[in-house]
């Protein structure tokens, strides 16, 4: 398996794979799981032997019993492998020892990643450019990889204990043959982050990890994160990395309703299927990002943003999805609009982890609508979602993204709620649809519409509503979009006719401009001919 | 801040970079993949532009999909097969890049080649929208669209893409859609 660090993903569902074990280049399989049980219950996991792991059921049917067992396993893996430090709380610690040498080790550590051509370094790169000469490195960098695995890990951590011990004499001769110039030199160069990298493969393990580490900063596309770390506005203790929990990759369906996961990608949502069914996710993620961060950029890191710059939840909540929150207490299902506090803020608890959105598949019109900072990809300043269903005679629009700018308060409060409900124009607005023909009659109903939802607009201290000298960019903006997401919705009565008609009309002429052209283009050539 | 009161927890890995192994001791866990490719293994081709994932000149290929380097964590990178734009994959598109002389200053030249291959892999035949579309998340300040665009044509002639791994089920289908809604029932 992969020199990733992570310990073996044994039984992954293909994902990420391991050195050898990878798919070809590109080939992400995207898990589509159809028909779940009868109930239509929706089902994490249930790939390769691991047991399925049930939303809502979480403490059922034995669950302390996999859980246990999962991390049994996972220590046991990690044992084995000793490019695997940290997972298992494999080697001595550099930075968390615990013994009051940290202190004095943790600029070492700066020392050595800040130059990265000191002795060890260069030795490393030495070593890694052919087989022969990687062996050789590895056996004289450090004693052969189990044994070093097998003497590391009972001073590393008590917990991990003999049990590990013991596989790991069983299970490192694989990857010592495997990657031989691996193992022993890390192990060798006491690198370790015990207890501060985490790539959980279940999300029992994820909500594990972070009931015991709150802090720990969830890394899942990046696109969130790493812009704060880099810049040094967040320093992790811990890293959480959610890039082998296959349950989380995806997405599924159920009856009458899909259940995106959360590791789903923007880029997924792309697909043709799922775009099918929720044609407003690929509206929206097309304004979102470029190529590369839509294949980064997950579901779960949308809805944590929330809707003050981020575009999912205002579709979210106009589809009425519902969020599921993992915790080491079990899985709650709350509505998007309740996700958010009304400066955008989810209500997460500290060890709480998003898994993923149930989303209701409707029939209807789905329109997403966004104005962002620049003609190009950008962040939002408003973003408008207008949904259709002609099943239960409704529309729901909701409008996002209020906060950022030009507001008086900023982003806190005094300042617009960030996802809004137009709830008196949706019940207005139904009333005056043709349900049967899906179209409005009146077409006064347009600007009516428009003026509506932006008068729902109203401050939270109730001192006005937003046209009110606040923000009339944005209250006409707002309008505006309304009525052109609803004229695309829902079309005035026989204005579909009146297309048709002119593109009966336009074929006609067209195809009628075809024969005559041909009827030039033969007697021109008869003309030659003659000559 | 401080270096004594913070800790720097840092782990070993080995990257698979164009093919190759890197082992990279002590990378501290926030690190981005772009800072240990340029800095430790001395892979410079991914330019740092903006490391927020704004100006896609750090592109490289994860798994075969596109991904600004900057906002992965190289932790997130270690068992994965990382591309830069060093890899032989690219050498059409660089050179059709070149002889459209579709990166004067030559910066985001790496990213472009990046780019337009993982767009003919996708797309074999793409318009100009299309290649628009594809090719937003660079952000160049000398080059006009023409040229690049023009570049997209050359790669196409030279054949890039033509090995294209990625499925239909791989996600992004590249195709303009659906900005407008489909007015219910009118297909006739």
């Amino acid at each position: 398996m992969g020199p990733d660090g992570f310990g073996p993903s044994g039984g992954d569902g293909g994902f990420g794979g391991g050195a050898g074990a990878a798919g070809p280049a590109g080939g992400h399989s995207v898990p589509v799981r159809s028909g779940g049980s009868p109930d239509g219950a929706l089902v994490f996991g249930g790939e390769g032997e691991r047991p399925g792991f049930e939303l809502g059921t979480f403490e059922d049917d034995g669950g302390e019993d996999e859980i246990a067992g999962r991390s049994a396993s996972a220590a046991d893996s990690a044992a084995g492998r000793p490019g695997a430090p940290w997972s298992a709380g494999g080697s001595a610690g550099v930075n968390r020892a615990g013994d009051g040498s940290a202190a004095a080790d943790a600029p070492t550590v700066m020392a050595a990643a800040g130059s990265g051509s000191d002795a060890s370094g260069a030795s490393w790169f030495a070593g890694s450019g052919g087989s022969g000469g990687s062996a050789a490195a590895g056996a004289s960098g450090a004693p052969g990889g189990s044994g070093t695995a097998a003497a590391a890990t009972p001073d590393g951590a008590g917990s991990v204990g003999a049990g590990s011990a013991g596989a790991a004499s069983g299970a490192a001769p694989n990857p010592a043959a495997d990657q031989p110039h691996l193992g022993p030199g890390l192990a060798g160069s006491a690198v370790t982050a015990a207890r501060s990298l985490f790539g959980p493969q279940t999300v029992v393990e994820a909500v594990q990890v972070l009931a015991e580490h709150p802090d720990a900063v969830i890394i899942a596309g990046g696109t969130v994160a790493m812009p704060d770390i880099t810049a040094g506005r967040r320093h992790p203790g811990a890293v959480l990395t959610l890039h082998r929990c296959a349950e989380l990759r995806g997405w599924s369906t159920g009856s009458g309703e899909v259940l995106l996961h959360a590791g789903l990608t923007l880029a997924e949502m792309q697909q043709r299927d799922l775009r099918q069914q929720v044609p407003a996710l690929n509206q929206a993620v097309r304004t979102v990002g470029a190529p590369h961060i839509r294949a980064v950029a997950t579901l779960g890191g949308n809805l944590v943003v929330g809707p003050a710059s981020a575009d999912l939840p205002v579709v979210l909540a106009a589809l009425g999805a519902s969020v599921l929150v993992a915790s080491a207490d079990g899985v709650r299902t709350v509505t998007v609009s309740d996700f958010y506090d009304r400066d955008g803020v989810p209500q997460l608890a500290p060890g709480e982890l998003v898994v993923g959105a149930r989303v209701p598949v409707v029939e209807g019109m789905q329109g997403f609508m966004k104005i962002g900072v620049r003609g190009g990809i950008s962040r939002a300043i408003l973003s408008i979602m207008l949904a259709v269903d002609p099943a239960r005679r409704s529309a729901t629009c909701v409008v996002g993204a209020m906060a950022l700018a030009g507001l008086p308060s900023g982003t806190g409060r005094g300042g617009l709620p960030t996802l809004l409900r137009a709830d008196h124009a949706d019940r207005w607005l139904a009333e005056q649809v043709d349900w049967d023909a899906a179209a409005i009659a009146d077409p006064t109903v347009y600007e009516t519409f428009g003026r509506l939802v932006a008068d729902s607009l109203v401050y939270g201290d109730g001192s006005g509503t937003l046209g009110g000298g606040g923000d009339p960019y944005r209250r006409k903006a707002v309008e505006i979009c309304a009525r052109r997401a609803l004229l695309r919705a829902l079309p005035p009565l026989g204005w579909l006719d009146q297309v048709r008609e002119l593109q009966k009309r336009a074929d006609f002429q067209r195809a009628k401009q075809r024969v005559e052209r041909a009827e030039v283009e033969r007697a021109e050539q008869a003309r030659n001919q003659d000559q | 801040m401080s270096e004594s009161a913070v800790e720097w927890p840092a782990v070993g890995l080995t990257l698979r970079v164009d093919g190759h192994e890197y082992p990279v001791p002590q990378v501290w866990i926030g690190d981005s993949l772009l800072a240990v490719l340029r800095e430790r293994l001395d892979l410079d081709e991914p330019r740092d532009g903006c490391s927020i994932g704004e100006c896609g000149s750090c592109l490289v290929t994860l798994d075969g999909r596109p991904a600004a380097a900057c906002l992965v964590p190289a932790v997130a990178a270690a068992d994965r097969d990382v591309r830069t734009p060093q890899d032989a994959a690219f050498e059409a598109a660089r050179e059709a890049v070149v002889a459209a002389n579709a990166s004067p200053c030559g910066f985001c030249a790496p990213a472009l080649t990046v780019a337009i291959t993982d767009l003919l892999r996708r797309n074999a035949d793409p318009g100009p929208a299309a290649i628009r579309e594809a090719l937003a998340g660079l952000v160049c300040r000398c080059a006009e669209s023409g040229r690049w665009i023009e570049a997209v044509a050359r790669a196409k002639e030279a054949g890039v893409g033509d090995g294209g791994t990625r499925g239909p089920a791989g996600g992004d289908s590249g195709e303009m859609a659906v900005l407008v809604i489909e007015a219910g029932e009118t297909e006739s």
